[in-house]
């Protein structure tokens, strides 16, 4: 790590444009991203004059009126009513500007079109995001969950339709290309709106990032989800049917995937019981079972337990896991879960 | 009686007194059931020096994981969240919330009112046993593997919600019973302070003679006895909803978790004000002093604080913009908080016009308050970005809001600490500490604010969220810059414990008033009488400082002759 200590990366401000965007911001990728940031660089230039003047006044007294010899301090009055109501009530008419604009770009944010919003599901826990997406294009009557990735079309206006499992905790969503933000609450829908009118590769990106913004636990700063702005329609549905299906991965990598997105707060891979047993060396051993019955490891009892995890439980762990199911592609699922164990066999 | 009776000169005050509250009674017991204020004020200066000392080692240990972006430089991820835990828990509940009032407060307050002690002795030492116990339950969670629910203890995560930390609930216990006791010796000080403005002030000292630094305190007073007790309750609740399994914030059993954050932010905005208002009564002592001028404003100064008290408790909601709060809700609080910026405003005006005139005398405590006017301007300049709630929208949990409540808590409060805790040092030890070392540690801790702080609002308006153990590689140069800062700050404080420490033993002995102050307290000797004044100060102005002589380094400042025949203030009152 002391590499990334090096001189090097102290060069200065152009790493602020590594992923796009302003001094201050990222791009501005939604129809509101302008707007908040015309109501942050009003509120900055006022706060410029102000502290200015403030520091200003502050220094030249300093200088002006610093103890040394010769120098006395003279009496002044000690208030002035009509100087005092002055620096009160204009910076008062001053804020109430700025509470106008603010105000009107928030109503923006807050307030979805009346018609022609598509909508995405979306499923926040810990750690990762998954969004499901129907309809508009995509064939009748299925519907396709993606986890990490948010797919949308340029132009068009998406509602977020957000909760999080009931013994879940709170999380939130943060999409700084889009100046957005909604926490995602267990046991209430919480619904954030937004336009993009720009695209990742507009500004040279890949993607936008998506972040978890309420602290939700261990892995909180790796609850990462990445924004995809497609042109048509069309490839919005080819490219959401392609992250969906995970048959696509190389088994290993689908499994280490799955594993990541559902298994790892409870299972380690590198040897600590957690709240199941870890993954490390599991492949292949002989385990005693709660019921005091001796079993291997292998494809038939990763199956089971991910299926129907109470009935063989491993001695001295709890039934904690609720059961998984991948749709018609719960059998490419467990495929890679087998394979992936097989690599930690030691 | 202990007090040390000493023959008083006709025209010039006593010295270096021999006989002091600090040695009038000797051994540990003596001052473990002291009734003393500035005993337990002392007492309680070295457990809330402790508890920073505490809370800063776990900033520098967070900051320098933070030193790149995904390696575990020192700590995983679990123990990072920990270490952002505990520092934000014992710096807010143990070092800023109690720092100044508890100690310079306990210490000063009394003298001010040329009073013998606080109006209910006993009510103080009680909450110091408060504060303590509160101190050992936090460091019971260390030692019991430490807490990483933020210090905010926002459920369901803290309640064990999620699928991780079943068997954090002693901890969490803990932490809880912590905040509750601390509450207690928060409003118990409180209640001490306000009882003892009314009851102990002279007859001839009206609440306007008062010096702004008491005015800050009876604000903040009311703040702690109104406001502390929703915290309790609302811990209380928690607990209750755990052990009957009744719905109330945790949505497992059907409750809200909303519910928690209104209730957590009824207490801890208000608590916001409770920190940084003792720090600007110290500021407006600094100024005075050290520009030997009347404060200006000195009414617009006092009800300011009781404004800021006031609207401080109507503005909670503003830190739930996007927790599924209505927008109609969400606009209202916006508005409010504006409010709440102009009588902080109108106190910063108030400094500047202050030095107008004036004979600035660059000593270490005036260096801090003018590094206070810059680092309190920052901070709530930026303050104003988060209520517009456009704004908020985007900067809410990113480093943006880190880098603003660090400025106000730590550039103004700490500031203000540090700088009252020099200030005040010559009195309550009777020693001066080394005014060049002073000096150099207060442009250290400016430079270093600066140099942690500044990077961070870019960070966060780029869309850095807090609490990450992890971030991506286009925020490492802000992060790196802002640990070098913080490495700044830690030499700064370390510097100041190793010469305060060292005055103690090798400072030049202090005389009763080295800065020309005008207050009631600098008519004591350094360190004070047991009974606080050898005979009855002369009640005066606050700031009527044309009542007091230069004489030398080594006798400081004396009250001119003409006071001390007609017992009465040169300056007709204002």
């Amino acid at each position: 790590m002391m590499a990334d200590l090096a001189l090097g990366n102290f060069a200065g401000l152009p790493l602020a444009q590594q992923a796009g965007g302003s001094f201050w911001f990222p791009p501005q990728a939604s129809d509101v991203a302008a707007g908040v940031d015309f109501t942050y660089d009003l509120i900055l230039w006022l706060c410029i004059v102000f502290f200015i003047g403030i520091c200003g006044a502050t220094l030249y007294f300093m200088v002006k009126y610093r103890k040394r010899p010769g120098h006395k301090e003279e009496a002044t009055s000690t208030h002035n009513t009509r100087l005092e109501l002055a620096w009160s009530i204009i910076p008062l008419a001053l804020l109430m500007v700025v509470f106008g604009v603010s105000t009107y770009w928030y109503l923006r944010i807050v307030t979805p079109p009346s018609d022609n919003v598509r909508e995405v599901e979306v499923t926040a826990k810990q750690w990762n995001w998954t969004f499901t997406y129907r309809g508009d294009g995509l064939p009748a009557g299925k519907s396709y969950m993606v986890v990490g990735e948010l797919h949308l079309v340029r132009d068009e206006a998406y509602q977020m339709v957000m909760t999080t499992p009931q013994n879940d905790v709170i999380h939130s969503m943060f999409i700084p290309a889009f100046r957005v933000k909604q926490d995602c609450v267990p046991g209430r829908y919480n619904k954030l709106w937004f336009r993009a009118i720009k695209a990742p590769q507009d500004d040279g990106l890949e993607y936008y990032d998506l972040f978890c913004t309420e602290y939700c636990g261990n892995d909180h700063s790796l609850m990462l989800a990445r924004v995809f702005v497609h042109d048509t329609k069309a490839e919005w549905a080819a490219a959401v049917i392609e992250a969906a299906d995970i048959g696509r991965l190389d088994p290993v990598d689908r499994g280490k995937s799955i594993y990541d997105q559902n298994c790892k707060s409870c299972h380690t891979v590198n040897g600590d019981p957690s709240t199941g047993p870890s993954w490390k060396g599991m492949w292949g051993r002989e385990e005693e079972m709660a019921d005091g019955t001796k079993l291997t490891i292998d494809e038939n009892y990763v199956r089971e337990s991910v299926l129907q995890p109470g009935a063989k439980i491993v001695k001295g762990f709890p039934n904690a896991m609720t059961p998984f199911t991948w749709g018609d592609q719960t059998d490419v699922a467990i495929e890679g879960i087998v394979a992936y164990m097989k690599t930690l066999k030691d | 009686m202990a007090g040390g009776i000493v023959e008083k000169p006709a025209s010039a005050q006593v010295v270096h007194p021999t006989v002091h509250y600090l040695n009038a009674t000797k051994g540990f017991k003596n001052w473990l059931v002291t009734l003393d204020h500035k005993r337990i004020a002392m007492m309680y200066l070295c457990a809330v020096s402790f508890a920073l000392l505490l809370g800063g080692f776990w900033a520098i240990v967070l900051r320098t994981e933070l030193l790149a972006p995904h390696d575990d430089v020192i700590l995983s991820n679990a123990w990072y969240n920990k270490a952002f835990t505990l520092h934000g828990a014992v710096m807010v509940f143990l070092f800023i919330i109690p720092g100044i009032p508890a100690s310079l407060g306990n210490f000063i307050l009394p003298m001010q009112l040329g009073a013998k002690d606080l109006a209910l002795p006993r009510v103080n030492l009680f909450s110091w046993y408060l504060y303590v116990m509160g101190l050992i339950l936090f460091v019971g969670i260390l030692v019991l593997g430490g807490l990483d629910t933020g210090w905010t203890l926002y459920p369901p995560y803290s309640v064990g919600g999620g699928s991780e930390h079943k068997a954090v609930w002693l901890n969490l216990i803990f932490a809880y019973t912590a905040v509750f006791i601390l509450g207690f010796s928060s409003i118990l000080t409180g209640l001490n302070f306000i009882a003892t403005m009314h009851k102990l002030r002279p007859k001839d000292m009206g609440m306007y003679d008062m010096p702004l630094f008491l005015w800050a305190l009876y604000a903040t007073s009311l703040i702690q006895v109104l406001a502390t007790p929703v915290v309790g309750l609302t811990l209380g609740l928690s607990l209750i909803e755990h052990l009957f399994n009744i719905g109330i914030f945790d949505p497992r059993y059907g409750g809200d978790p909303v519910l928690y954050q209104h209730f957590f932010w009824f207490y801890s905005h208000p608590a916001v004000y409770i920190m940084v208002l003792p720090a600007m009564g110290v500021q407006s002592e600094l100024i005075a002093t050290f520009s030997r001028k009347h404060v200006f404003g000195y009414k617009a100064i006092a009800w300011s604080s009781i404004a800021i008290a006031a609207i401080g408790f109507i503005v909670w909601g503003h830190h739930m913009f996007v927790s599924g709060q209505s927008p109609a809700a969400g606009i209202i609080f916006s508005l409010l908080t504006y409010f709440v910026a102009i009588p902080s405003a109108i106190k910063v005006f108030n400094w500047v016009a202050t030095l107008y005139k004036g004979a600035i005398d660059f000593k270490a405590p005036m260096i801090y308050a003018l590094a206070f006017m810059y680092l309190f301007g920052i901070g709530g300049l930026t303050g104003l970005f988060l209520a517009s709630i456009a704004n908020n929208v985007h900067l809410h949990d990113t480093y943006f809001v880190i880098a603003h409540f660090h400025m106000v808590m730590v550039g103004s409060v700490l500031t203000g600490f540090l700088g009252g805790v020099h200030y005040w040092w010559p009195k309550m030890t009777g020693r001066m500490y080394n005014e060049t070392l002073g000096r150099i540690a207060a442009v250290m801790v400016f430079i270093g604010f600066n140099v942690t702080f500044m990077p961070q609002f870019v960070a966060g308006t780029r869309g850095m969220p807090r609490r990450y153990a992890n971030y991506l590689d286009e925020f490492t140069t802000f992060h790196q810059v802002s640990t070098i800062g913080a490495y700044i700050l830690g030499a700064a404080v370390l510097l100041q414990v190793g010469y305060l420490l060292h005055s103690l033993i090798k400072g030049r002995k202090a005389p009763p008033n080295p800065w020309g102050a005008a207050s009631l307290e600098w008519q004591a000797t350094s360190p004070p009488d047991f009974h606080n004044f050898l005979e009855k100060p002369i009640t005066m102005g606050a700031y009527d400082f044309e009542n007091w002589e230069y004489v030398s380094e080594e006798a400081g400042y004396v009250l001119k002759r003409e006071v001390i025949e007609t017992g009465k203030s040169l300056v007709k009152a204002h």
